[in-house]
């Protein structure tokens, strides 16, 4: 097929594809994408239900109390019932997250900055970024609350020190994947370093800064709660920790769903921000999925 | 803008490994000059020396009769592959080297604008590369090449990765714009209908250390067209630089022995 289309595409006047029919393809392609979009997650969400349902019937025989596995109807009714207090509770949260994943970029991005521009620098860090990730986080988090407080810091600290890795190793590997070809060009066209770092290897690192953010953004609330968990005055994890030691298995429950909802609704937006920080990427796919059909 | 290029004895060594040797050629100004050679001759690092990439052992560079010391405005480079950058809309890959010279962003689109429809791209200013054929995308490279103004354009193997037809198609084409703008090039290539086809003068190069083995005067009129490709004058220069080339290499030597 890419033979044939070469073919016809270039045996014209020098090959000048008509600009309406490119337009017209990525119309057609993005028709499509919409509704592979709404169809996609179906198969996960079937299989979601199946596993429910099961857990729903073996709760319903009663064979276990309440408060060791209640079903998931209670964990939503409870939840329900409780809605201002887990709301209340996963603002803190978030705002954690939020803050502690925002330190994370920067940190990320300037550890990748400095480990790119010397080879030496590269050395002496990545040893050590790599053993902050060996530590294990169970026992460092409660030394953190014990250092900085109940307060906000510890939890911004834990979920950057979670998080940050992922970011700086997707940069450096970006700017280390940038087009030699491109490299000579602009070096032949008088391009410094500073230029040539903003031109083609920071746009390179994007592509790949994009799957590092969605790896650190599923640990980022988890972190916050771990933190919480350790010692806080509100949050997620300080609730779940509360309605543990009273019983309360379902608002335990409860709370994990929110958690996941949390997670989930983030690792969405990066999709979203992706989506306008990298167009030409989503327009690319497009083309691979629909070319196939659209061209004719 | 064009300038004569000439290029005497040049040397180039990486430690101990001789790369380029006595290598000696020119263009005058307008003339388009090719460089054929095996691969790995070592034509790559000869355009190495000129865009400043590879530091000659010894050697004289002059453009236009003087000699180009630190100059690094003299030449514009085209790569085999484009390098066009996938993030940026054409427009914005055709003005990239203007860019880099310091030009505003505005002032690099005013002056590729009245060109982009003279390299066939008109209407696609706003496309990705991905979304141009492979003719297209080689049309963009060159632009974004001869709009940055140089005195030299060099092109390596510029369509070596094409399909047939479409080179050909390629070929004739530039034929057309480098008479209505009359640059010297450079162009390397290790293809030898395509070199007789462009070019007023083809160096043969040895295999390493790469060395001028023949000059060929190609003598035919311009513009050329498909008429050219019958002449019997052609197809005899082609006939010569095969024998050459083949003569040559390495592999031939021990057939011969």
């Amino acid at each position: 097929m890419d033979v044939h289309t070469n073919l016809t595409g270039e045996a014209g006047s020098g090959g000048a594809e008509d600009p309406a029919r490119v337009a017209r393809r990525a119309a057609a392609a993005r028709r499509g994408g919409v509704v592979r979009t709404l169809l996609r997650p179906l198969p996960s969400l079937a299989i979601a239900f199946v596993l429910l349902a099961a857990w729903q019937i073996y709760a319903d025989a009663g064979h276990v109390g309440d408060d060791v596995l209640p079903a998931p109807t209670r964990v939503v009714s409870e939840g329900w019932a409780n809605r201002t207090d887990l709301w209340d509770n996963a603002l803190p949260t978030l705002r954690a997250t939020l803050l502690g994943f925002g330190v994370s970029l920067v940190v990320g991005f300037l550890l990748s900055v400095v480990i790119d521009a010397s080879i030496h620098v590269r050395r002496a860090l990545l040893p050590l970024l790599v053993t902050t990730q060996t530590l294990p986080l169970i026992a460092i988090a409660p030394l953190v609350v014990i250092w900085f407080g109940f307060g906000l810091a510890p939890k911004v600290l834990l979920v950057a020190f979670v998080t940050f890795f992922p970011i700086t190793v997707s940069f450096v590997e970006g700017y280390a994947a940038a087009d030699r070809d491109a490299d000579t060009l602009l070096r032949a066209m008088g391009a410094g370093r500073w230029r040539i770092f903003r031109t083609l290897r920071l746009p390179t690192a994007l592509l790949f800064f994009f799957a590092g953010l969605r790896i650190a953004i599923t640990y980022a609330v988890v972190a916050a709660i771990f933190a919480e968990y350790a010692g806080a005055e509100e949050g997620l994890g300080i609730y779940m920790q509360n309605a543990k030691n009273s019983f309360r298995t379902d608002l335990v429950l409860a709370a994990v769903a929110v958690s996941a909802a949390l997670t989930l609704a983030l690792f969405a937006l990066t999709y979203l921000v992706e989506r306008f920080a990298l167009p030409w990427v989503r327009l690319q796919r497009q083309a691979a999925e629909g070319g196939g059909g659209g061209r004719r | 803008m064009s300038s004569s290029i000439e290029i005497r004895d040049l040397h180039v060594s990486f430690g101990g490994l001789e790369v380029v040797r006595d290598l000696s050629l020119s263009a005058a100004e307008g003339e388009l000059v090719s460089i054929l050679g095996p691969s790995g001759s070592g034509k790559s690092t000869t355009f190495g020396v000129l865009t400043g990439a590879v530091r000659a052992t010894s050697g004289e560079v002059r453009v236009g009769g003087r000699p180009l010391g630190d100059r690094r405005d003299a030449f514009a480079f085209m790569p085999q592959k484009d390098a066009l950058l996938p993030w940026r809309r054409i427009v914005d890959n055709l003005t990239l080297g203007l860019e880099v010279q310091g030009a505003s962003k505005k002032a690099a689109r005013e002056k590729v604008k009245p060109l982009i429809g003279q390299f066939g791209l008109d209407g696609f200013e706003r496309a990705y590369p991905f979304q141009l054929s492979g003719g297209m995308r080689q049309r963009a490279a060159l632009l974004r090449t001869v709009v940055q103004d140089r005195d030299v354009l060099l092109l390596d193997e510029p369509f070596g990765a094409l399909d047939a037809l479409t080179r050909a198609d390629m070929q004739r084409w530039l034929e057309g714009m480098r008479r209505r703008f009359g640059w010297t090039i450079l162009l390397i290539t290790h293809d030898v209908r395509e070199a007789v086809f462009l070019s007023d003068r083809i160096h043969v190069l040895s295999p390493r250390p790469a060395t001028v083995v023949r000059t060929v005067e190609v003598d035919l009129p311009h513009p050329r067209t498909l008429d050219a490709i019958a002449d019997p004058e052609l197809a005899r220069i082609e006939a010569e630089l095969l024998a050459v080339l083949l003569n040559t290499t390495p592999e031939s030597h021990a057939h011969a022995s």
